[in-house]
């Protein structure tokens, strides 16, 4: 019996776990290419020797490899990781297909916080670039946060409702974005472009550090609840009755998201699709144990950005293409063939 | 165990449901019915701790309020009118949720043999591989089912229990919760909406009860 009911679980999780150590694996072969691309390509000969052993290889090598490809190939594996899982967990909280860190507006009010400070801060407080304009830009991500949540508490908010409300602050922030640049002088509205394409290009190993302790702090605290997220799927009645406090939950969930969203918008500017597409990918492969789902949508989120990173250098030899807009390339007809070929859909 | 519920008052708003309704489960099988919107389901949302209503609730004559939360989730199972879900999760993850209290990062073997015994019971053991969406309305009611009976509560709460489920599979599940009923001795299951012969109607107000057993 014992035995019987261990195989039959072992596999089940058995092939989750195989989807997890794959796209892991991939991933390291991306960052990997991911280096090797640019405008003097490297062999992988290489790439692996200077990463392995940097000191041991030439300085204009160490320099093309440390300096510039290194934090950039892994700053993409770190915000692809962050959107990804913040897609997730908002798909999860708010019931909905449709819900990610940028359909609902988050994206776009972290730009507009970003914005502002580069319209009113920057040069008037010092490291206002590397301290107030990311500060900002969580402040307002939060706010936009705290906006939709009070939506969907309100009584018999449908999930729609709370798309909908989302799509009201995403249309609220995006205008205030475009007063921005029409009251910015150049030099800012260049600034707030850079937000509104997403760049990898400003990646330093500092704001690299940052984000990877970020993730690295916010990702155990998230899975923590693993299995509360896996049961609120089964219902929001079910998980009370099993003893999930799901507004609490909720709220967690809700703050947990804004710092990750926050953050990846803050270094990089809003990257699209990445927080909405890789979800339905993991649910597809491994299901909503969340103690898988969490976990594969974030690595999906880094391979799907350490790829566009690729192709953002390769698209158009010699320039380095906005990735925000590769993202999108990429993702769209993913969804669209997504939302056509499933045969039975999970919502 | 004795299910007892005391000038049990409940309002959404403004819009009273559930007024003065005394109620008293004894353990074996307890049903209550009621013409639709009567505050069935109201009733048995207070019961099971999700609605905070006026009036008390005993439970082996001691207070719902005096258990510690984690007593009363072990005690009570309530298994929602309307629990079909489109979680993408296999049948036997989604029974392994019942034991959510018990769960920690890897999933013990106690966990995993009881998730099993609840679905053998039920019939459905060759489900365990499927995911929830692939399943019919009926066979995801009897995955419900499993669910809240894998927990081994003492008390369980079924609203309408037998709905998308055939005839033949409504007697069977009415014979098997008898059968676990019976099995532990203590335990009350209590379905609504169940009309059954000889049935007492016991309600104050709008909420009614029928008991059998």
């Amino acid at each position: 019996m014992n035995v019987e009911a261990k195989s039959v679980y072992g596999e089940i999780a058995g092939q989750k776990l195989f989807f997890l150590l794959l796209t892991a694996s991939i991933i390291v072969l991306a960052v990997i290419v991911d280096v090797m691309t640019g405008p003097a390509s490297l062999s992988l000969d290489s790439v692996v020797s200077t990463i392995l052993s940097p000191g041991t290889s030439d300085s204009s090598l160490y320099a093309i490899v440390w300096t510039f490809r290194l934090p950039v190939a892994l700053m993409a594996v770190v915000i692809g990781a962050a959107l990804g899982m913040a897609g997730a967990m908002m798909q999860t909280i708010l019931n909905n297909p449709l819900a990610s860190p940028y359909t609902l507006g988050i994206s776009s009010a972290a730009g507009f916080g970003a914005a502002l400070a580069v319209v009113l801060g920057v040069g008037v407080v010092p490291f206002a670039e590397t301290v107030l304009v990311p500060a900002n830009a969580f402040v307002f991500s939060l706010l936009c946060c705290m906006m939709i949540y009070a939506a969907a508490r309100l009584k018999r908010a449908s999930t729609e409702t709370i798309v909908l409300a989302g799509i009201a602050v995403l249309f609220m922030f995006d205008s205030l974005l475009m007063l921005m640049q029409y009251l910015g002088n150049p030099e800012q509205i260049q600034a707030i472009v850079f937000w509104m394409f997403g760049s990898l290009t400003k990646a330093t190993w500092t704001k690299l550090g940052i984000m990877a302790v970020i993730v690295l702090v916010v990702v155990p605290v998230v899975m923590i609840d693993a299995w509360k997220l896996t049961t609120l799927r089964m219902g929001e009645d079910k998980a009370k009755s099993l003893g999930v406090n799901v507004e609490r939950l909720r709220l967690k969930g809700f703050i947990l998201i804004s710092v990750l969203t926050a953050a990846a918008v803050a270094f990089v500017g809003s990257i699209g699709f990445v927080g909405l597409v890789v979800p339905h990918i993991s649910r597809m492969l491994v299901g909503e144990d969340h103690r898988f789902f969490l976990p594969l949508s974030a690595l999906f989120g880094a391979l799907m950005l350490s790829i566009a990173s690729i192709l953002s250098k390769i698209v158009v030899p010699g320039i380095i293409f906005p990735i925000g807009v590769l993202t999108s390339f990429i993702g769209i007809p993913f969804f669209i063939w997504l939302i056509f070929s499933r045969k039975r859909g999970y919502w | 165990m004795k299910l007892e519920a005391k000038h049990l008052s409940f309002r959404y708003r403004a819009d009273p449901v559930l007024n003065d309704v005394c109620i008293i489960a004894e353990p074996m099988v307890t049903a209550v019915i009621g013409p639709n919107a009567a505050g069935k389901s109201t009733l048995l949302r207070c019961l099971c701790g999700i609605l905070k209503p006026e009036g008390s609730i005993l439970l082996d004559g001691k207070d719902l309020k005096a258990y510690g939360n984690d007593d009363l989730l072990q005690a009570v199972s309530y298994l929602p009118q309307d629990s079909s879900s489109n979680a993408a999760l296999t049948v036997f993850e989604a029974v392994l949720l019942g034991r959510l209290n018990s769960l920690s990062w890897t999933v013990t073997d106690e966990d995993l043999s009881l998730t099993l015994d609840a679905l053998e019971n039920l019939g459905i053991e060759e489900l365990a591989k499927v995911p929830l969406n692939e399943l019919s309305g009926g066979q995801k009611q009897m995955v419900s089912i499993a669910q809240s009976i894998a927990k081994k509560p003492a008390v369980l709460l079924m609203d309408e229990p037998t709905n998308s489920l055939d005839l033949q599979h409504q007697l069977e599940l009415f014979d098997l919760i008898r059968t676990i009923t019976k099995r532990h001795e203590h335990d009350d299951g209590r379905r609504p909406a169940r009309p059954q012969p000889g049935c007492e109607i016991r309600g104050q107000d709008r909420a009614a009860e029928l008991r059998d057993g």
